[in-house]
């Protein structure tokens, strides 16, 4: 989930060779409903943050870096992952 | 008289300034030792350092490789501590006789200069890039939003049709 238009992330998902679906939530209505607005320096975007939703859509695990600067990577993803699964 | 002295003018001039040290006119009170050298040697070193901090770390920090850099800056900012309290505490107390007017007001300009880049790379990193809490976002056990999007393609994306667990990732750009 990305403030960015949908033109702009057009192969973007294939340059990160990541098997995800990246989606466009240009009017942050996504972002704002989960508590993520944020600007720095007059932009408003999302912060960045992780929600692992079951099926139910109950919330799992979370991930809300207190910087801007931290970007959860794949292998901290994968590492809460596996975690949750084992017991 | 034979020889015209050399103008003021001409001897204070910015670029003499620059390129000479004054001990042309001040006469070095005394020789510097080994140990002023060391000293000053240091206090390059160190304000160095502490004034390039923010220029390394900014670029370095968003290299996939040294993501740890980025969200652990404390080891870093400690050495850039470091730096920033040795020059000045030489400037300060390690200052010797041999050290000249013109010496020491370099030095003064290089701690201020380091000074500023230090001040700068604290409110970045530890001010400006901080966030503030997200009362509004879903704690876990709770409901997430439910969201529907549809793609350029026409397809629909909605969280509530995803089979399986599904993380939902804001994301805010690779830099």
């Amino acid at each position: 989930m990305t403030s960015a238009s949908w033109e702009n992330i057009a192969g973007r998902t294939d340059s990160l060779k990541a098997g995800l679906v990246l989606l466009s939530d240009p009017d942050l209505e996504i972002i704002a409903s989960y508590g993520l607005t944020h600007g720095t320096l007059g932009l408003d975007l999302a912060r960045p943050g992780a929600f692992l939703v079951d099926p139910s859509g109950l919330v799992k695990w979370r991930v809300l870096p207190k910087s801007w600067r931290h970007r959860l990577n794949s292998q901290e993803v994968l590492d809460l992952y596996t975690a949750e699964e084992k017991p | 008289m034979k020889y015209s002295r050399k103008s003021s003018t001409e001897s204070d001039s910015l670029f003499s300034l620059l390129i000479m040290p004054a001990s042309s006119t001040n006469a070095i009170p005394c020789a510097p030792t080994p140990r002023d050298r060391r000293l000053l040697t240091i206090w390059c070193v160190a304000t160095f350092f502490a004034a390039i901090g923010i220029l390394v770390y900014l670029p370095a920090s968003t290299q996939p490789a040294l993501e740890h850099f980025s969200e652990e800056p404390h080891l870093f900012t400690g050495f850039l501590t470091l730096c920033m309290v040795i020059s000045v505490a030489i400037l300060g107390i390690g200052k010797s006789p041999a050290f000249d007017a013109f010496l020491i007001r370099r030095m003064r300009l290089g701690t201020a200069t380091a000074a500023t880049f230090f001040l700068g790379y604290t409110f970045y990193i530890y001010s400006f890039s901080t966030l503030p809490p997200a009362p509004n976002a879903p704690q876990i056990g709770e409901q997430a939003p439910d969201f529907s999007v549809r793609d350029p393609e026409g397809r629909v994306w909605a969280l509530s049709k995803m089979k399986g667990d599904t993380l939902v990732f804001f994301y805010r750009g690779h830099w």
